[in-house]
């Protein structure tokens, strides 16, 4: 009895991380479908927002000889105790004429995660979320794969008063 | 030989013992013999040499960019940045 006791109460805590990876790649996700909102008022490369808040991703490339396909955007989570987790992905058609830069709108995600480092105070753990991040893939090519924590593009969000 | 002489002459020989020992130095002084002469010194004089100055340098300061682009050789398209834009925010920690 007691052995069932330990191997259950095992398992859980094994499980705990692994459900936090098991978060499906389309959660959160907004289609491109949908337009970002007309009042903005914030835009930027490092940017925080209140959690729960809807972000919209606009993604600038270049092309010396011209180049056509898919742009992916993975979004992924900064995990302080964790590592990275992938959040959501969007993808979108580009066309970019020889010597061109191009703005692209992939659509956007809702950044449900609190930013929290630590904590034991208001309870973060486990993981403890620092901020989301971007992959960028061109055609299934890794164009962009940012490691500084502080130096790179982020969303970081806060738990808005009151 | 009476027994007033012969203290007279003990007496005798002891001051001239005593002065013999007194002068000694002295007298070691005048029989050594003399010290070679000592060699001529001569000085040497050295070409002076002239260093020359070293040139002033002005540093320079190369700032390293925070965002780096990554383009893997054969990629067609390279990636220059992302705006991400929401309806509230802040661009500073609130």
């Amino acid at each position: 009895m007691k052995r069932k006791l330990v191997f259950i109460l095992v398992a859980l805590i094994a499980l705990v991380p692994a459900s936090y990876f098991a978060v499906a790649s389309t959660f959160g996700k907004i289609t491109p479908d949908t337009n970002p909102p007309v009042r903005v008022q914030v835009e930027g490369s490092q940017i925080y927002v209140p959690v729960g808040e809807p972000v919209y991703i606009y993604i600038k490339l270049y092309s010396y000889s011209g180049a056509s396909g898919t742009v992916t955007v993975k979004v992924k989570k900064d995990l302080i105790y964790y590592t990275d987790a992938e959040y959501t992905t969007l993808e979108a058609h580009v066309d970019i004429k020889p010597g061109e830069e191009k703005e692209v709108y992939l659509g956007g995600f809702v950044a449900s995660d609190e930013t929290c480092y630590g904590h034991i105070g208001s309870w973060c753990f486990p993981g403890s979320f620092r901020e989301y991040f971007i992959q960028v893939y061109f055609n299934g090519r890794l164009i962009y794969n940012p490691v500084s924590v502080d130096g790179r593009e982020f969303v970081r969000t806060y738990r808005p008063a009151g | 030989m009476e027994k007033g002489n012969s203290a007279v002459v003990m007496m005798a020989l002891i001051v001239i013992l005593i002065a013999f020992i007194y002068f000694l130095p002295y007298i070691a002084y005048y029989l050594k013999p003399p010290y070679p002469p000592y060699p001529t010194t001569t000085t040497t004089t050295y070409p002076t040499t002239t260093y020359p100055t070293h040139p002033t340098t002005t540093p320079t300061v190369t700032t390293i960019p925070t965002v780096t682009t990554t383009i893997p050789p054969g990629s067609e398209a390279s990636y220059l940045g992302v705006r991400f834009v929401a309806e509230h925010g802040s661009l500073q920690k609130p």
